[in-house]
């Protein structure tokens, strides 16, 4: 250590005008790196001192600062101690006199002002600040700064304490301000989460929200966003659509509240904006017309999931009641990245994967489906004209030909997923900016099924002085998507083995399907009014037997349906602060995307048709047909808002107030011809040379808007009695004038019993908070958008005039009043209760509680008039009531073992869900297979027959017809030994849809669940992660239809082979026959409906951050790099015969089988 | 501010529309293509069951056994259609009855209004004639129904159907025009109200055994005028002879763009169907394996011998009906399932034999009643060169219940295989109770495996379960 002996030599430069002593002093210091000793009681440093001095050594520098003060210096070991000279250097402390570590001066009381700021640098309040070693101390307030008075500012050391965060202590060094930074123990606490219009510190929320972080987020494969959530909250389920990149999952928030006509789904903000956006993608509730126009594309995948921040869900009714009538669902908040203070830093993350099926079907092959088939055959009678496939005596037969694999061809093996995001973020001088790029291809399950995204995001905002703050955040996706496949593999399971997929002589390579020559059209004429076609089918013949399937696989070559979507989504706002702590901001969000989608159907697709069409609709030159739909969703909020929050002594009080309209447009124009001039992918979509007669257009248009007033106040007492009250009042265009406007209430409370004097010195319970909440919200989410309204339909037609040979007439126009113009209609509200408890104990064990109720009355929905009402369109109203309940538990342990830092988490939801109010209590749907509502009943619950067992002999037949079905009525069936026997529950001798059909499960599961473990040591990092569901049945269709004893030439998979024979008859799988003998094994019973729980080992990822010397060693400049390993699926346990147990609320309609996934990955910043 | 919230549909609604004359005149249309529902293909689900099967003139096997086997059950998917089209047109008739009832001055053709009005009024009319008729007791509905706490109609009692029925087809001829121009050929005249008055007082004279009714079903027949008796008897199965002097009233079957038969005339687009289907006659791929309707034995052996209708109503091998799809009557469409050939809702040989047998019934002039029957029975005499059979009836007969069996069977063998005769007739026979129809004993000539087991009860069908369950205030018909 240089002493200051030889510091004296060190040449130095100082440069001030008018300077404070002190101020130079501490310049010297800086530079010298030696302690300067005074007393400011004998030396006043205020004293302005003018000097300028350039590389002169430091006992220059200070003789011609100190003499003219009449100050002198004394070095002492490192140190300088000056002291009033007087001319009399005897005044001069003696060495002697100083004690080893320094010099002692006549304590002076300073007062010390700081701030206490968390580690994202928001301020904390509450902190307590100590004098070490005394009994006197002050609390931060609402901003974190703090006021204490000091003895001694020299040698004071303070200790800083907050629960949640590690002790600090701070020596104050002589400053007279401090800014004082604690770092969370756990941040359970202190992270900020975002609660709609504002945002609180966790520990201060009193409502029911949850949050997952970017951190989680990045976690998830999948291009969309929603996936992320799985399992990491409670009361958000989100099935996943198997492997197919664009297709929606399902989120419910605790519980599904609405059906029929109400759109079960969320509300979606992303940044401040809700978004309107028709859920595409998804939504067969939407109207089927509607929801064909929008296309299977989620538009949720448009916004990268490496932009987002954090996502926070607000479940119960007071936390949702900032969004009023759109709030019914729930709605989950996206908050995406911003800059952050520091200098500016760039990050790079990479992500390479494969994916591919887990499982696919095993089916029979060509010899054991036509045993299958002859077993059928004989064991009915019943024979088909293509029976001839199965007589080994025919030419036709089978029987020797080969089995052709039609599954694997269509699964897209070893499936690419590429994600690569490039982001640059930083703040200075009261500016932040974020502005990033990424691109993501990933292929799905079956192949020519990807989809492919380019975005941009930039968002900057800057402080104007100190009163006024603005900024803007766009983004922008281009994304591509392929959806040529069309048939799947649930279909191609069903292909009869013996049809072949591939034919060297043919054209495209693929083996036709149909057999088929054409004739001249007799009515075909060039010049006619309307087109028709010169040529009609002459002859068409399936190849394979009744049941040739398409060929798949020659469809996707032949034809075509892409997407291409772009989304301009950004909004600006301008805040100015008036008054202290009263911010007014006035904001404008804009959400535009649009969608083409393009279809093509070659001329040639008809060969390799299950049902061929006339191919020569287009006239006599076509090439094949086409359809473009393109779609545009326009969607436009304003926004002005004010905030003001105060403390007064220890009373916090934060008001907001906040008026918006957001309206949203909705139109597409849908072009088809099936005459295209060309098959070439760049020109057949041009119109100009196709006959007007050829082209059909059709548009449509719609819109809604909504106003809302909201009105917030959040109350605490000392951070420990906290009350938050909102009021939201909206109108919907939706609704008719006198029915639409609607007051939404939320309140909520919570008591911090740990601020308590009696708990605040408990050695292990940081926190213990109670919370209760009640609030009102609405679901207004309708897809018809003017439902109190009566239109006229311009369809039907009739024709008069016909007569004298003329058997046509001409057509007449005319019109139609069909809709049932509800002018009461409302919409759906959700009265909600929560109760919750939170804890953290030991700073390390956190746990917390949730109770929740909630009751959505007035569902929308269509009732079932009466027939004799007579409206063709049904009647929306608002009438049954749903009721979904349950408990939600989330604990966290976040501890050390040695340096090994890791963290146990888990959470479990419970859902009971019950229809308590129906239209006069009647069903709405009710009878046999799934979705029927009944009040006392889940929804959506499954009723069907009950199998009673086996009928194993003539004896067991006869029995059965006598004893059970004893009227005529139905016993005329043919059962046979090898039929199941079904349940007459009502016990009148007929088995009938009426009155035997029992209660055979729910599709929403009564139980979902996450956990999982982190760990990192030394840089490396493993995650774990499994999530999974229980108390939920499904209606296995796969089984329904491939489980297949009828021998008709749709394959079966190999379960039959277990199937009831005279020889094998301890079986559950009926015999082999045909038609509907014994009332038909194969109706909907309990037989088909399985235990639809499962465990999931969702995720697991293994990392390594390269660090210190190895890091420097490998790039000059990195700061950091992350290289993982991860895998996505790795297995699933569950009871569940078909390929996916999480296909339950999707039931197979857009069926694409789940995926494993390991990926690559690197996050690189400098 | 809160104007932003008005927003209207693309799409013009109730409250800006019938702001002239074209407008009502295309509600009235909406009400006329109601129609097309009942005749439809309807994705093989066509209603000609309730129509064709009941009664013992047309039977097939296997499918629609119910309807042949009297064992219907209240979710019956057809009988269910039937109802909710008909009173889907109920609806349609009461809403333009609405707008025209509050209409000022937007008709500026001078009658016009009248006949739109009695158009939709005959069409209502019809509609409940034939509910009565199947299913007796269904609602009475004429308002319409805009309100929520008024949609549980109750049902009706009686001839309560019957009563409304007579009381818009008598409307209805008063303000219909006799004739339309030749472009407006099938809409209903004051001849087609009359036809159907004339009819439906017949019925209610019959089961309610009133006098007056059959006078005043006489006086309504009267007042027809300018219709006559074609001379092919297969004009009035053939598309090439449409609205001709014989027919009262039609379903104007028509095409559309592409005659999508898998698209109700209510879909929203150009592509949906309004032809008629007429498959089930002639075996058609389009049954896609139901069965065919077929002549019951009876039928075939209650043609007099020589009478020329009978090889024009069915094959006699095969006994496949021949009306609507013999030799050229029948014309497909472009879907080649749909067909242009109009069913013949009322034609005037019904009128002259519902006159006949009101004139027997209220004691007028047997020999009256006889020339009609003759009418009838000389032109079927004329279909074939130096045909002798039928021949005509003694019209110096005096036994009057010998002149009834007469029309009785007249009745069998001219409308043999035409919609909603004979089930109708017989019914309502067996009802009057002294006529000699027992159905609780009767032969149906049924082809299906299932025994009838005829039920007193049957003669009312099941209301329909989807309106049982839903409406409190209609009672299930006994037997159900």
């Amino acid at each position: 250590h240089t002493s200051a002996q030889e510091v004296l030599q060190k040449k130095i430069s100082v440069s001030f005008t008018e300077t404070s002593l002190d101020k130079v002093i501490a310049s010297i210091q800086a530079q010298t790196d030696v302690q300067f000793y005074y007393s400011s009681n004998t030396i006043n440093a205020r004293r302005k001192v003018t000097v300028q001095l350039s590389k002169e050594r430091l006992a220059d520098v200070l003789y011609k600062i100190l003499q003219p003060l009449q100050i002198g210096y004394k070095v002492l070991n490192n140190k300088i101690v000056l002291y009033k000279s007087d001319n009399d250097s005897s005044a001069a402390p003696q060495p002697a006199n100083l004690p080893e570590s320094g010099f002692v001066f006549t304590p002076v009381r300073t007062k010390i002002i700081g701030t206490v700021v968390d580690d994202k640098d928001q301020p904390i309040s509450g902190v307590s600040v100590m004098i070490m070693g005394t009994s006197t101390g002050v609390v931060t307030d609402v901003k974190g700064r703090f006021e204490i008075t000091v003895n001694d500012k020299n040698n004071t050391v303070l200790v800083f304490k907050y629960t949640g965060y590690k002790e600090e202590e701070v020596p104050v060094n002589g400053r007279e301000e401090l800014s004082v930074k604690l770092q969370a123990v756990s941040k359970q606490l202190t992270d900020i989460v975002v609660i709609g219009f504002g945002e609180k510190k966790k520990g201060d929320v009193t409502s029911a929200v949850s949050t997952v972080g970017a951190k989680e987020i990045s976690k998830s494969v999948a291009p969309s966003f929603e996936q992320a959530m799985q399992g990491r909250m409670t009361g958000v389920q989100v099935s996943s659509p198997g492997g197919s990149p664009y297709n929606r999952p399902v989120v419910r928030i605790r519980g599904v509240s609405t059906f029929g006509s109400g759109i079960a789904d969320p509300l979606y903000v992303v940044d401040g904006v809700p978004l309107s956006e028709g859920y595409s993608g998804s939504d067969a509730q939407y109207g089927s017309r509607e929801s064909d126009v929008r296309g299977r594309v989620n538009v949720l995948s448009m916004f990268n999931p490496g932009d987002i921040e954090s996502i926070s869900v607000l479940k119960d009714a007071a936390a949702a009641a900032v969004y009023g009538a759109r709030a019914g669902n729930g709605v989950i908040l996206i908050t995406t990245k911003k800059g952050k203070s520091g200098k500016a830093k760039i990050e790079i993350s990479t992500v390479t994967g494969i994916s591919n099926a887990i499982k696919k079907y095993k089916l029979l092959n060509t010899q054991q489906y036509t045993a299958l088939a002859q077993e059928a055959i004989a064991n009915s009678g019943i024979k088909l004209d293509t029976d001839t496939l199965f007589d080994a005596t025919h030419a036709s037969y089978v029987g020797n030909k080969p089995t052709y694999d039609w599954q694997t061809p269509l699964l897209n093996k070893n499936a690419l997923t590429q994600d690569y995001n490039l982001r640059v973020s930083g703040a200075f001088d009261g500016t932040d900016y974020y502005l990033s790029g990424g691109y993501n291809k990933t292929e799905g399950a079956y192949h020519l099924n990807d989809l492919e995204r380019y975005s941009f995001a930039g968002n900057l905002n800057k402080k104007l002085g100190k009163y006024i703050a603005t900024g803007v955040n766009y983004r922008g996706v281009y994304q591509k998507t392929n959806d040529s496949y069309y048939n799947d593999l649930f279909y191609s399971a069903s292909a009869s083995p013996w049809q072949p997929i591939y034919d060297a002589s043919n054209k495209y390579g693929y083996a036709p399907t149909v057999d088929a020559t054409f004739v001249p059209n007799p009515d075909y004429s060039s010049t006619g009014a309307s087109l028709s076609a010169p040529y009609m089918f002459d002859r068409q013949q399936l190849l394979y037997g009744t049941q040739t399937h398409s060929n798949t696989f020659a469809e996707q070559q032949i034809n075509a349906s892409n997407y291409s979507m772009v989304r301009n989504f950004g909004n600006a706002y301008f805040q100015v602060e008036p008054i202290t702590n009263l911010k007014i901001k006035a904001s404008l969000g804009i959400d535009w995307y649009n969608n083409v989608r393009k279809n093509w159907t070659g001329f040639d697709s008809y060969l390799f048709s299950q049902a061929p069409q006339n191919p020569y609709l287009g006239g006599p030159n076509t090439r094949g047909q086409i359809g473009i739909v393109n779609s545009t969703n326009f969607n436009i909020v304003q926004d002005l808002s004010a905030t003001y929050n105060k403390t007064f002594g220890k009373h916090n009080i934060d008001l907001l107030f906040d008026a918006s309209y957001q309206k949203t447009s909705f139109s597409y124009n849908y072009t088809s011809s099936k005459q295209a001039n060309s098959d070439d992918p760049k020109t057949r979509f041009i119109l100009q040379n196709i006959d007007p007669r050829a082209l059909s257009v059709e548009t449509y248009q719609k819109d809604n808007a909504i106003i809302g007033y909201l009105g917030r106040i959040s109350y605490n007492y000392n951070g420990k009695y906290y009350i938050d009250g909102t009021l939201r009042r909206d109108g919907s265009s939706r609704f008719a004038p006198e029915n639409r406007w609607g007051t939404f209430p939320g309140v909520s409370a919570m008591w911090k019993i740990s601020r308590e004097s009696f708990m605040e010195n408990s050695s292990f319970i940081n926190d213990l908070s109670i919370r209760g909440s009640w609030g009102t919200v609405g679901n207004q989410e309708i897809s018809n958008d003017y439902a109190f309204l009566s239109t006229i339909s311009p369809y039907p037609f009739y024709s008069f005039g016909s007569g004298n040979g003329n058997g046509n007439g001409s057509v007449v126009n005319s019109v139609s009043l069909n809709d049932f113009p509800n002018r009461r209609l409302t919409w759906e509200k959700d009265e909600t209760k929560d109760i919750g408890v939170n804890m953290l104990l030991f700073n390390k064990l956190t746990l917390s509680f949730d109770y929740y109720n909630k009751l959505t009355k007035g569902i929308l929905q269509t009732t079932p008039l009466p027939l004799s009402v007579g409206n063709l369109n049904p009647a929306l109203t608002n009438v049954c009531n749903v009721r979904n309940a349950g408990i939600e538990i989330e604990a966290a342990y976040n501890s050390y073992i040695n340096k090994v830092h890791y963290n146990v988490f888990g959470n479990i939801t419970t859902n009971k869900n019950t229809v308590t109010k129906t239209y006069s209590d009647l069903p709405v749907r009710k009878g046999l297979g799934g979705s029927n509502i009944s009040v006392g009943k889940p929804v959506n619950y499954f009723l069907g027959y009950q199998v009673g067992g086996m009928l194993q002999s003539k004896k067991d037949v006869a029995n059965y017809k006598t004893n059970v079905l004893s009227d005529d009525g139905f016993t005329s069936q043919n059962y046979q030994p090898g039929d199941y026997f079904f349940n007459d529950i009502n016990h009148d001798g007929k088995i009938s849809a009426d009155s035997d059909l029992v209660y055979l499960g729910k599709p929403n599961p009564g139980y979902y669940y996450g956990f999982g473990f982190n760990a990192d040591y030394k840089g490396f990092d493993v995650s774990v992660f499994f999530q999974g569901q229980g108390d939920v049945q499904l209606y296995n269709y796969e089984k329904q239809y491939l489980l297949n004893l009828t021998g008709n030439g749709s394959n079966s998979i190999t379960t039959v082979l277990d199937r009831w024979t005279p020889d094998h008859t301890n079986t559950g799988i009926t015999r082999a026959t045909r038609g509907d003998e014994g009332g038909s094994n194969a109706r909907y019973s309990n037989f088909y409906v399985e235990n639809g729980a499962f465990l999931r080992l969702k995720n697991v990822q293994l990392g390594y951050t390269l660090q210190g010397k190895i890091l420097k060693s490998a790039t000059p400049f990195f700061n950091t790099i992350r290289l993982y390993v991860s895998g996505t699926n790795i297995f699933t346990i569950t009871k569940y015969t078909g390929l996916d147990p999480e296909d339950a609320i999707l039931q197979g309609a857009v069926f694409t089988p789940p995926v494993r996934t390991f990926t690559f990955g690197l996050n690189a910043s400098f | 501010n809160k104007k932003k919230l008005d927003l209207s549909p693309y799409t013009p609604t109730e409250d800006n529309y019938f702001a002239s004359e074209q407008d009502f005149v295309k509600g009235v249309n909406g009400v006329y293509a109601k129609l097309s529902d009942f005749y439809a293909y309807n994705i093989n689900n066509y209603l000609s069951p309730v129509r064709l099967l009941m009664g013992d003139d047309i039977t097939t096997d296997g499918n629609f056994s119910a309807y042949e086997s009297f064992t219907f059950t209240p979710t019956d998917g057809v009988l269910t259609n039937y109802y909710t089209y008909s009173y889907q047109l109920i609806n349609r008739a009461n809403t333009i009855l609405e707008k025209l009832n509050t209409e000022k001055g937007v008709y500026i053709t001078p009658h016009l209004k009248d006949y739109n009005k009695g158009e939709v009024l005959f069409l209502r009319g019809m509609t409940f004639f034939n509910l009565w008729n199947l299913f007796g007791t269904s609602p009475v509905i004429t308002q319409r129904i805009l309100d929520l706490d008024h949609v549980n109609s109750p049902s009706s009692a009686g001839t309560a159907l019957l009563d409304t029925a007579i009381s818009d087809l008598k409307q209805a001829a008063a303000l219909l025009p006799q004739s339309w121009s030749a472009t407006d050929l099938g809409r209903a005249t004051s001849n087609s109200a009359n036809g159907y008055l004339g009819k439906a007082l017949v019925f209610r004279a019959t089961v309610a055994k009133n006098q007056q009714d059959y006078a005043d079903a006489i006086a309504a027949f009267n007042k027809i005028q300018g219709v006559s008796l074609v001379n092919k008897f297969t004009d009035n199965f053939s598309y090439a002879a449409e609205n001709n002097s014989e027919s009262l009233f039609e379903y104007q079957a028509g095409v559309s763009a592409t005659d999508n038969v898998w698209l109700t005339n209510d879909f929203n687009g150009p592509d949906k169907t309004f032809s008629a289907y007429w498959g089930f006659y002639n075996n058609h791929w389009s049954l896609y394996g139901a069965p065919v309707y077929i002549a019951t034995n009876k039928l075939k052996k209650e043609f007099e011998t020589g009478d020329p209708r009978l090889t024009l109503t069915m094959d006699t091998a095969t006994r496949y009906i021949q009306k609507y799809v013999g030799n050229g009557l029948d014309q497909v469409t472009n879907s080649g399932a749909g067909s242009y050939n109009n069913p013949r809702i009322l034609r005037y040989a019904d009128v002259l034999l519902l006159k006949a047998e009101a004139i027997l019934q209220s004691g007028g002039a047997i020999a009256d009643a006889v020339a009609l029957i003759n009418q009838v029975r000389q032109r079927a005499r004329n279909q074939q060169p130096g045909a002798v059979a039928p021949a005509d009836r003694d019209i110096q007969q005096t036994d009057r219940s010998m002149a009834l069996s007469w029309l009785m069977h007249e009745r069998f063998v001219e409308f043999a295989g035409e919609e909603l005769i004979r089930w109708f007739d017989i019914r309502r026979w067996y009802l009057n109770g002294s006529m000699g129809v027992d159905l609780t004993s009767f032969d149906f000539s049924t082809s299906s495996t299932q025994k009838v087991n005829f039920q007193k009860q049957y003669v009312l069908l099941p209301i329909p379960s989807g309106e049982i369950n839903s409406n409190p205030n209609v009672k299930q018909n006994s037997g159900y």
